[in-house]
């Protein structure tokens, strides 16, 4: 909102200069953003607050100046000469909807000679961002910008008639109905919006936009002056559905007074007469079907300071409500009456706010209340916190990244078109942008996104994890799913070496990550199992399972992946169910310590030649059978292929630590154990034992 | 030979002989315990010259990964209000209209939903697009005396530029209990301050709008970077606007179930986003999720 200075002084008399006034008038409420310089006058540039459409008005911030200074408002007197015959004779308004229009002033000027509206006039109107267009439509949005009310003017010619007046019904637009406004645009009006017609139809939409049917123009000699309150919620939404925003309609959205169109409509008479002659009719035509029941408010004055914290005395607060333009009633409570032109005072803390913000908040004191109370984050927020700790120590970076998404990420992923991670994405129903119209469903399409960024730069290392959320469809009729994941993802370095890559070296090294990682979770025994999942090699692809629950996939991504992302060397990746670790964690029992034996250990090695295609796991369960309860721990060092290693099959080498609690093993005893682990290992997967 | 030959000579001649014997004898063992010394001591600095290292060569051990710089933000505001009391909590990122708007006082079709433009999902569900949804379900749960914190993520439906994103982080404190006043906000945010930028930092009010609270005010802290002398960064004003805050809406305390003449409360909130870019230099919002490994390695 633009407000000149001279023109604020017009209602208010102060000495501040500028920068003091635009200091004040912020710390008072009304932010003053800039102060600029428009041909020569000094114009303040106050942002409005949403709740205060009665500052959208030179009138309205002379209200809060001149409460700020204490000093006297004073509204320019209005001498209007009406001439001529009844307005009655000349024009008629019926409001069939009240309950959107609760006011409709209007006046006829008649005979007039539309031209420029005077220089002083258009400078205003310019110091405060709107164009000149012609004197009638100047005198309309001068007053409007003075005074708050929006005005509109018809030519009263152009309007239909009734019994030879000019017949104004504010009715709700029926379906169907049209109106080419005053920019040209055609308009289709639904239920919904409320219409100023005449008899042959929509002439306006309320409270918006004139028709271009009854425009005013250089040949207008007879105009209808219409100055009137609409429901906000109507204009509001009319507006939108429209696509419309006017400085009009910005207006009746938040605050235009009731009390105030008559002033408006004798202000812009008289504007009208000065700069383009004529005469008044006489009268006003004001239908008020519904004026709004007077406002009180019983404010405490107890209340006041118990909720600031301070000691103002009662005929203080009034004495500072006095200045806003309030009727104060004092006595055990302040019983306060509420102008038409605040109707956002609706309760006693509206009151108080408005006790305080002209006391002055930086005049409020600071205090502490005492408390006991101890901090502490959620048990989630913990672990969570436990999560990010783990990754980090495993030398991962942090990522974060965007929940919204495109669909193209589930084709980079390779996702079928049945996939769940598809099927129950959730779509945003109104989306800013193209780019981002869904929630994403899995944490690895970022992943991906990071490793092709950071490849992309040459930036050949990644090591990166997010803790993030996603989100899923829920089944019909529940509510969607939030859940928490931790995901991973490893490329580049020692895991792109050829070697590395034939080896799966990164496919182990994303494991060991997920296996250190869900360690801090709890003790329970992890299983990893080959699976088959779109996103992933085929031969290189395990589900995570905790207690035979699934928690998770890893693995080495598929080459379509690779491709999508213009990569060429592998990433390995990891996304992991956090909900289900931390309810996990949560349920963790307290570490117990085992005794340890002090007795001397006994290591023996094993190299077994076992078919290529038995899982290590396999042959560790019949190792750890067969060994029973001395071997205090099983190590597998080594896997070999190749010089004499017979084809199709690979070398395991273990290493066994045998130790009894109790006493000293012997090597005889070492020895038959032994004996039974090789008997073992040769019945359970046709092992051969390298001697 | 000389000891062994003591044999053959005289009793006058024995004791003396023996005698010098010995002594010699002594003489030339310690002669030799010191020779081998000396020579031990030289290989040994022989050895550890030779075994020397080059210490300005690189370290090589596991390297520890970084926290996002939002991260640190986050977990330096977390120990702040628990420092303070607080109590941490989180809520859903997917809210109803309910919890984001109406609990919170916005009157329907209210112009104050023009910044709180919102992704909805269907016609009861939307991106949150404040933290405060998430103060009134602990409200809702609790019994005064309480003081909660919450940090989260929020959505909004602005165009995506170097300064502002449709997606981003807030960190929002309440305190609810008999007694509470304005005077209590306004000390409890000088706290903050001084935790947040430094022992001198000082806090400005100004009145403002949030349907929520009532009184409502922006705060402004000393700019962290001129100590309010003045700078780019505060735009020459020395001050800093950090976020909103107020005495929480008789009508939301009701609407949480707690009476708002037995209690009173106040909340404030900011932008941790802006925060980080603030504290890091970092001049883009898009850095923060563009996840080079460079930049994340800096913090």
């Amino acid at each position: 909102m633009l407000v000149p200075v001279d023109w604020l002084k017009e209602f208010v008399a102060f000495e501040a200069p500028t920068p003091q006034l635009a200091d004040d008038l912020t710390m008072l409420g009304l932010e003053v953003e800039n102060i600029q310089e428009v041909n020569g006058a000094v114009v303040l540039d106050i942002k409005v607050t949403s709740n205060r459409g009665d500052c959208l008005s030179v009138l309205g911030v002379a209200r809060e100046a001149a409460a700020m200074f204490a000093r006297a408002l004073t509204v320019p007197e209005c001498n209007l000469a009406e001439q001529g015959p009844a307005v009655e004779d000349l024009a008629l308004v019926d409001i069939l909807d009240a309950d959107l229009c609760p006011r409709y002033s209007a006046r006829v000027v008649q005979g007039i000679n539309i031209g420029a509206a005077p220089l002083w006039a258009q400078t205003r109107l310019v110091q405060c961002g709107i164009r000149p267009i012609n004197a009638v439509v100047d005198a309309t949005n001068l007053v409007m910008l003075e005074l708050g009310q929006p005005l509109h003017a018809f030519d009263c010619d152009r309007l239909a008639k009734t019994d030879g007046r000019a017949h104004i019904i504010v009715r709700r637009a029926k379906e169907g109905e049209t109106l080419v406004s005053l920019d040209g645009v055609s308009r289709d009006l639904s239920g919904g919006m409320l219409a100023i017609a005449d008899p042959s139809g929509p002439v306006a939409l309320a409270g918006v936009m004139g028709g271009a049917s009854s425009e005013i123009s250089l040949a207008t000699r007879n105009v209808l002056l219409e100055s009137a309150h609409f429901d906000r919620v109507c204009i509001r939404r009319a507006a939108r559905a429209l696509g419309m925003s006017t400085e009009a309609s910005y207006r009746f959205e938040r605050i235009v007074d009731p009390g105030g169109t008559v002033r408006a409509l004798d202000r812009v008479a008289d504007l009208i007469v000065q700069f383009c002659g004529g005469a008044v009719a006489k009268g006003v035509l004001d239908v008020f079907p519904r004026p709004p029941k007077v406002a009180r408010i019983s404010l405490r004055p107890s209340r006041v300071n118990r909720l600031l914290g301070t000691r103002i005395p009662s005929g203080e607060i009034a004495g500072l409500l006095r200045r806003f333009g309030l009727e104060v009633t004092e006595g055990r409570r302040l019983m306060v009456t509420v102008p038409t032109f605040r109707p956002d005072l609706t309760t006693e803390v509206d009151l108080i706010e408005e006790v305080a913000r002209l006391h002055g908040y930086n005049r409020v004191p600071e205090t502490v209340a005492p408390s006991t109370a101890r901090g502490r984050q959620s048990q989630e927020l913990e672990l969570q916190e436990r999560a990010r700790a783990a990754l980090t120590g495993l030398g991962l970076n942090e990522t974060m990244n965007y929940a919204l998404d495109h669909p193209s990420a589930f084709d980079r992923l390779n996702l079928p078109a049945d996939h769940p991670l598809r099927t129950r994405a959730i779509a945003v129903r109104n989306p800013k942008s193209e780019d981002f119209t869904i929630l994403r469903t899995t944490l690895l399409g970022h992943l991906m996104q990071t490793a092709r960024t950071n490849a992309a730069r040459g930036v050949g290392e990644v090591r990166a994890f997010e803790v993030g959320r996603i989100f899923l469809r829920g089944a019909a009729g529940q509510a969607p799913e939030e859940k928490r994941m931790a995901g991973a993802g490893l490329r580049g370095g020692r895991l792109g070496s050829a070697e590395g890559v034939r080896d799966g070296a990164g496919f182990y090294a994303i494991k060991g990550v997920a296996e250190e990682f869900v360690r801090q979770f709890t003790r329970t025994f992890l299983q990893f199992e080959p699976t088959s999942h779109p996103s992933f090699h085929p031969g290189r692809c395990a589900v995570v399972r905790l207690d035979s629950q699934e928690i998770g996939v890893l693995g080495e991504a598929a080459r379509e992946v690779l491709a999508n992302h213009d990569l060429r060397e592998p990433c390995y990746l990891m996304e992991l169910d956090l909900e289900a670790l931390m309810r996990c964690a949560k349920q963790e029992p307290a570490p117990r310590a085992m005794p340890l034996s002090r007795f001397p250990a006994i290591r023996r090695d094993l190299a077994l030649v076992v078919p290529d295609e038995q899982p290590a796991r396999r042959v560790n369960d019949a190792i750890r059978q067969a060994a029973g309860n001395m071997l205090e721990s099983l190590d597998l060092f080594d896997v070999y292929r190749g010089e004499q290693i017979p084809a199709g099959h690979k070398s395991l080498a273990y290493s066994m630590v045998f130790r009894h609690a109790e006493r000293t093993l012997t090597d005889s005893e070492v020895d038959e154990i032994v004996s039974a682990v090789k008997k073992a290992v040769v019945e359970a997967v046709g092992a051969r034992v390298r001697e | 030979m000389i000891l062994r030959g003591l044999g053959d000579l005289s009793d006058e001649q024995r004791p003396g002989a023996g005698k010098a014997a010995n002594d010699l004898r002594q003489r030339l063992v310690e002669a030799i315990e010191a020779a081998r010394a000396r020579l031990q001591a030289a290989e040994s600095r022989d050895r550890l010259e030779s075994e020397a290292l080059d210490v300005t060569l690189p370290g090589r051990w596991h390297r520890l990964g970084r926290r996002h710089p939002l991260t640190l933000i986050h977990d330096e505001l977390t120990a702040i209000f628990v420092g303070m009391g607080f109590e941490i909590v989180e809520g859903p990122e997917i809210e109803t209209y309910r919890y984001n708007f109406e609990v919170l006082n916005y009157p329907p079709d209210h112009p104050a939903m023009d910044e709180q433009d919102s992704f909805y999902l269907d016609d009861e569900l939307l991106l949150r697009t404040q933290t405060s949804a998430v103060q009134v379900r602990e409200m809702e749960n609790r019994k005064p005396p309480f003081r909660i914190c919450t940090i989260g993520r929020c959505f909004r439906r602005e165009p995506l530029s170097a300064r502002a994103s449709f997606i981003f982080h807030q960190c929002e404190a309440l305190v609810v209990d008999k007694g509470i006043t304005l005077a209590d906000l306004k000390g409890t945010l000088a706290l903050f301050a001084r935790e947040l930028f430094g022992p001198k930092t000082q806090v400005r009010f100004r009145p403002d709008f949030f349907p929520f609270t009532e009184p409502s005010a922006e705060y402004s802290l000393t700019c962290m970077f001129c100590e309010g002398a003045g700078c780019s960064l505060c735009k020459q004003t020395g001050w800093l606007e950090v976020g909103g805050s107020g005495m929480i809406h008789p009508n939301v305390l009701r609407a949480a179930g707690h009476d708002p003449e037995k209690v009173s409360g106040w909340a404030f909130g900011l932008g941790t986003d802006r925060l980080a870019m603030m504290r890091f230099g970092i001049d883009d919002i898009r850095l923060l999720v563009d996840n080079d490994m460079r930049f994340l390695e800096q913090f």
